[in-house]
């Protein structure tokens, strides 16, 4: 139990020579990722065999260390997560890839006993082998703040935390600054909200601050439902005291004393990493009462979430926490004024969070040399869909599309070609070719009517059809929607219903004008954001792949090839025999010719269940676009 | 003096007098903006986004939720908004169940109402609507049919804010959203206690009250079967804004002779049951003041309230006054005078209350297994009958009520407005009875449309702590007080929010057009020259008659037992 | 049978001469007197004060005041009809 400061700053220095006497560090990828390829088994085996050495290991960084002690650990998710399970060795820097338990022996073998590096374990491109970690591409346009321990320290240790440096810059705040100098340090950085809402942060801490009312709450946003998105979980996951920091810090600033942490239900690996920091943080004795002796308290609670994408808006995550139905409200009032419980409430989201020590520890200047003049920092983007390098990355706001795409992503899969990438999720519009240099930041994107939401990015080629993803999006946002007004409920409901009749080939003249009017109606009268952002996926794809749309409609046809009930199933005349066997095949009597004619398919009465093709020994039956 | 505030609505100043949202400021500017889900007795739910109005910057708000600054601008009505109120309507209709001459609230329905002023000529989506009106039939009171649910919560925020039951609330997320009871459970195993405010604040026909006109007319048809029926004292002055006739005014005289020609043997007056509670719980009152047991004495008029009781709070069960409600006690004296004839008796009461129904059908109040009351018909179900009749309102001659019990007192009328019962039962208990008396009853506390009225009235050398509740969700609150040990001698509580004049089996009024009722009871009262239940000359004569005896069997009820 | 009498006249019913008659019948049914007492109304008895009311039990006047109505039958009528 730390009852100083004094005591902190000795037990950091504890804790800094006891990381230091760690000869060498072994950091298994214990992000879910990786998880589920396997890193867990990996971790025990190579226990295993280092005991079985009699190598001493440590599993966490000790207060009477060995002289000649590894360290094992299970840290946070290194980003690279199609490269996983992930292995990294300090203190070279190296990185090994696709590790199975079956690697192991030649890892302590090799690399453990030896120091030598196993070149197949290695990330290879173009023939060369990338040894350490921050060689690899990848890496190397990333700007790595908020994720800057993710994959280096272990997850589940306060002390280690403490060691590389944790929690200064709380203790600057609680002992060296005033409310009002913490506040003005994040106001002075134009920290934006990384949630989607890119509210500044510094003002909605001022505005709590002045607030009379108390107990004041600090509350996290960790329901990151957006499908594709993972910033959130890994920060949660791989590095939760940085986040718990920033709460504390806020708790520091605007007087509050209380913090609620809502993580979703689906995310149990983050929950149990929290639980395990603030139970670490609280036998340290700072979080609790009384903290360090300066007379702040802070208590951390976790809410679990329970499936509801709702529940990540604002109000409707305070009621949620209340006990009562995930709705969002009307505001007037605001959250920083009438919150949870109906008190001034700080609602900031994870990555928001984890900026914060950083800015405290570094001052508003250092943050503003990163990133754009209107965003400063950085982002962490999850990268997913046809590119080659799918995972997690932070870049610097104002990086443009195509360094992401094409540099750290490694460009599109297989050679196909890029057609667009979905930016925000189901909140979210898409981008094109002709937006490949735009820079990433909160406003810019707004000129072209897309939005930077909480950082999923999903990356399409030609075989994707547009209206399918308006379509998956929409039903997403059908799904999630919690009902209460009209707009929304009804309205999603009536533009999936249109999109489903338009993949299904049953596409009307004015379904695209009515798709139109019912965003219009939605995006402006809806309550809450969920509503009022819903149409952007559709509306998005309208803008920028109209054709598509008339395609589907008017030709019944799918450009991409992609949707199902509109394959163009055909007979070549040039194989056709003649024979028939097709058409008795055929369940429903699409097929009809003339014996030793060319047969041919009436494609308003097929049902594309591709027995016809089975069927044919000439191989006449094809499926085209 | 203070500066005034002044908006600008369509260009034109508008003052601000301390409204909470612009769309209480517009109704002064004479703009009446359509809304489903605003009512001004909840909170703000903001759900329908009807009111929606433009502010200078192209910005929109809801005029429902937005509190109006000094010095705003705002729009009410061009293209746009009306497209997107056109849009949202439609939205609505498309998934409604548009069968309308089918249904009860036709031509009572928010929906039909705003579908005509929008001019909706078309509903460009297919219909996903499913009624059933038959999905639970559990309860006496009300019916529901999520058909014709627009979602807009005003019965979960009735059920939940004001009367504190919380029987219904919303179930499952979206599209499928839809009121349901915890766990989908039967709604008569629910909390609900059948007060029908639900059914009175519903916009469309998705709540009504349960229709009982058909057994009624059955009866009526019977040949061997003697028919009576009872009024209510709030009924009178409520069913006659439905004909035509002015809001509030005591229309007895009309509806007993419709009701004559409706096809009833006798009419009768649940005024003078009114007059047997006010003296049984009078005594009541009395005998606990003298042993100072079992205080506060409750008032057991309201089957609503006795069922919250019992429901959530059977530990205040000993609390209960053990009188019978004025509908029992009178149907006790009709069916007790039944006996004695061959025919077979058919009685009806006509209450503005939809609890009624329950408590008619409770066991507590059958004779050999048949219940007193046979059927409870409310208000609107009575304007039903008389329109299904042919019969003109407004043109009947008035006539006066059948004797035997053809004479009641004013404060057995006042029994249908909050405080009433009080004031009925302090004229009874005051020794002095002149003139005066009945004047500093009258402002002693008892009057006024507050939720809980407080206060304190003499007796003899005590002075007895009174109070007065409507609206259950006031009920909890003064019961609170009494478990943290507040002394009152007597609470009257009814769950109607106003008391009886508002119940939920009323025709639906505004909450400024309630006063006129409230007003029409008390004038009744005032031209009655009988004043005090005691002074009632049928009073005596019933208690040396049928009563003799009998007061027990005929008069009291025992909730207790049942609460164990 | 024990003779009770309550006045009716003008005064006393303004005094509550009712409250009293009812609270009487009242105590008669909850003690089951019907065949021991007999309760009735009378005329002026001469002994109007303004704020009683006369009572005669068994030809034996007394002015009571009506709350005490409850308190007098006990200790005036009930041990007679031992």
């Amino acid at each position: 139990m730390l009852k100083t400061r004094e005591e902190l700053d000795a037990f950091r220095a504890q804790a800094a020579a006891a990381y230091k006497r760690q000869t060498q560090k072994i950091i298994i990828c214990g992000g879910t990722g990786c998880v589920a390829g396997g890193s867990l088994k990996v971790f025990d085996r190579l226990k295993e065999l280092i005991e079985a050495e009699g190598i001493a290991v440590e599993l966490d960084i000790q207060k009477e260390p060995h002289e000649n002690a590894i360290g094992l650990k299970q840290s946070g998710c290194h980003g690279f997560c199609e490269m996983g399970p992930l292995l990294r060795i300090d203190p070279q820097g190296w990185l090994y890839t696709k590790v199975k338990v079956e690697d192991c022996e030649e890892i302590v073998e090799k690399t453990i006993k030896n120091g030598e590096f196993i070149d197949r374990l290695g990330y290879s491109k173009d023939g060369t082998v990338h040894k350490k970690q921050s060689d690899i591409p990848f890496y190397h346009k990333q700007t790595r703040i908020v994720l800057e321990h993710c994959g280096r320290i272990d997850a589940n240790s306060i002390n280690e935390y403490i060691a590389i440096g944790g929690f200064t810059a709380f203790e600057k705040a609680l002992f060296d600054m005033t409310g009002d100098e913490i506040v003005d340090q994040i106001s002075k950085s134009k920290l934006r909200g990384r949630g989607g809402g890119g509210f500044p942060a510094g003002r909605k801490w001022t505005q709590v601050r002045a607030q009379k009312a108390t107990p004041k709450y600090i509350v996290c946003n960790g329901d990151e439902g957006d499908p594709g998105a993972f910033m959130d979980r890994s920060v949660m996951e791989g590095d939760p005291n940085r986040m718990i920091e920033g709460m504390m810090i806020a708790g520091v600033a605007c007087g509050a004393t209380e913090g609620y942490i809502y993580v979703r239900a689906e995310y149990p690996l983050a929950v149990q990493r929290l639980r395990n920091a603030i139970a670490q943080g609280e036998a340290l004795g700072l979080l609790g009462d009384n903290i360090l002796g300066s007379g702040f308290s802070f208590h951390l609670h976790i809410n679990r979430g329970a499936g509801a994408f709702v529940c990540g808006e604002g109000s409707a995550l305070t009621s949620s926490i209340e006990g009562k139905r995930g709705f969002p409200r009307v505001k007037p009032p605001r959250t920083v004024e009438q919150g949870l419980f109906g008190k001034p409430t700080v609602l900031n989201n994870v990555e928001t969070f984890a900026n914060v020590s950083s800015i405290i520890n570094n001052g508003a200047d250092w943050y503003l040399g990163y990133g754009t003049e209107k965003s400063p920092g950085t982002k962490a983007f999850a990268l997913t869909g046809n590119i080659n390098n799918t995972g997690l990355i932070e870049v610097p706001m104002g990086t443009t599309l195509r360094e992401i795409i094409f540099d750290i992503g490694g460009g599109m899969r297989d050679g196909a070609d890029f057609k667009a990438v979905q930016i925000g999720g189901p909140s979210g519009a898409c981008l094109t070719k002709e937006h490949l240099d735009l820079p990433l930041d909160f406003d810019t994107l707004k000129t072209v009517g897309a939005m930077i939401g909480s950082g999923g990015l999903v990356v399409m080629d030609s075989n994707t059809c547009m209206v399918e993803v308006a379509r998956f999006f929409m039903n997403f946002t059908q799904n999630e929607s919690c009902g209460k007004c009209v707009p929304c409920r009804e309205g999603t409901k009536r533009m999936l219903e249109i999109l489903e009749r338009i993949v299904a080939g049953k596409g009307e003249d004015g379904d695209i004008e009515l798709l139109e009017e019912l965003a219009d109606t939605i995006s402006n009268t809806a309550l809450c954001g969920l509503g009022k952002s819903a149409p952007n996926p559709v509306i998005s794809t309208i803008k920028n792949f109209r054709d598509e749309y008339e395609a589907h409609i008017y030709d019944k046809r799918c450009p991409a090839g992609a949707c199902q009930k509109l394959k163009r199933i055909y007979i070549d005349p040039e194989l056709c025999k003649g024979c028939s066997k097709c058409a008795r095949q055929c369940p429903v009597n699409a097929i009809s010719g003339k014996i030793k004619e060319p047969f041919s398919i009436d494609l308003s009465v097929c049902i594309r269940c591709g027995s016809c093709i089975e069927a044919c020994a000439f191989h006449a039956v094809k499926e085209g676009k | 003096m203070a500066e005034k505030q002044y908006m600008t609505v369509d260009g034109i100043p508008v003052e601000i007098e301390g409204e909470k949202n612009i769309l209480e400021v517009l109704r002064k500017a004479g703009i009446q903006l359509p809304t489903f889900c605003y009512h001004s007795d909840l909170s703000i739910y903001g759900a329908c986004r009807m009111c929606m109005v433009e502010n200078e910057w192209g910005g929109l708000d809801a005029a429902c939720s937005t509190p109006p600054k000094p010095g705003m601008k705002i729009t009410t009505n061009n293209a746009r908004l009306r497209r997107y109120r056109k849009n949202i309507l439609e939205l609505i209709l498309a998934n409604h169940c548009r069968d309308c001459t089918a249904c009860e609230n036709n031509q009572n329905c928010k929906l039909q109402d705003l579908a005509m002023k929008f001019n909706i000529t078309d509903v460009r989506f297919p219909n996903t609507a499913v009624s059933n009106k038959n999905e639970d039939l559990s309860s006496l009171c009300i019916s529901r049919d999520a058909g014709k649910c627009i979602l807009c919560g005003d019965c979960v925020r009735m059920c939940n804010e004001i009367q504190n039951v919380g029987a219904i609330d919303f179930a499952f997320r979206g599209s499928k959203m839809k009121i349901s009871t915890a766990f989908n459970m039967p709604i008569a195993q629910s909390p609900c206690v059948g007060c029908g405010q639900c059914a009175a604040v519903c916009p469309t026909g998705a709540i009504v009250v349960k229709n009982n006109i058909d057994p009624v007319w059955k009866a009526i048809e019977e040949p061997g079967v003697k028919t009576t029926v009872q009024i209510a004292p709030a009924v009178r002055v409520a069913i006659g804004k439905e004909f035509g006739i002015k809001n509030g005014e005591n229309t007895m005289g009309k509806i007993v002779a419709a009701l004559r020609r409706i096809g009833f043997d006798e009419v009768y007056d649940t005024s003078l049951g009114a007059d047997l509670t006010v003296i049984e719980e009078s005594e009541e009152l009395l005998e606990r003041l003298e042993d100072n047991e079992d205080l506060p004495l409750f008032t057991t008029c309201c089957p609503a309230w006795i069922q919250y009781c019992e429901k959530k709070h059977p530990e205040m069960l000993k609390n209960l006054s053990t009188s019978r409600s004025p509908m029992q006690m009178f149907a006790s004296i009709i069916k007790d005078q039944a006996t004695k004839s061959s025919r077979k008796s058919f009685h009806v009461a006509v209450m503005p209350c939809t609890a009624k129904k329950f408590e008619a059908a409770r066991d507590e109040f059958k004779t050999d297994g048949m219940p007193n009351v046979d059927a409870v018909i409310t208000t609107q179900e009575l304007i039903r009958m008389i329109k299904e009749s042919g019969i003109v309102f407004a043109d009947l001659e008035p006539e006066s009520i059948d004797m035997p019990f053809g004479t009641v007192s004013g404060a057995g009328i006042i029994f249908g407005v909050t405080g009433g019962v009080t004031e009925a039962v302090l004229r009874r208990v005051a020794s002095n009875k002149n003139r005066s008396t009945l004047l500093s009853i009258a402002t002693s506390g008892t009057r006024g449309m507050d939720g809980i009225k407080e206060f304190d009235v003499p007796y003899g050398d005590k002075t007895l702590h009174i109070g007065v509740v409507s609206g259950l969700g006031n009920a909890e609150t003064i019961i609170g007080e009494v478990k943290a040990g507040k002394h009152f001698d007597l609470i009257e509580f009814m769950a109607c929010p106003g008391g009886c004049v508002n119940g939920g089996g009323q025709p639906f009024i505004h909450r400024e057009d309630l006063d006129a009722r409230v007003d029409g009871l008390y004038k009744a009262d005032r031209m009655h020259s009988i004043r005090r239940s005691e002074e009632n000359p049928l009073i005596d004569h019933l208690y040396s008659d049928i009563i003799k005896g009998n007061v027990h069997r005929l008069l009291h009820v025992d909730y207790l037992k049942k609460g164990e | 049978m024990v003779d009770l009498k309550v006045c009716i006249g003008t005064s006393c019913h303004v005094s509550g001469a009712h409250n009293v008659i009812m609270t009487f019948q009242h105590m008669m049914e909850k003690y089951q007197l019907y065949d021991k007492v007999e309760l009735g109304g009378t005329f002026c008895m001469g002994v109007c004060s303004g704020t009683t009311v006369a009572v005669s039990v068994n030809d034996t006047i007394y002015a009571i005041a009506p709350e005490s109505a409850r308190t007098f039958f006990k200790e005036h009528v009930l041990p007679l009809c031992q």
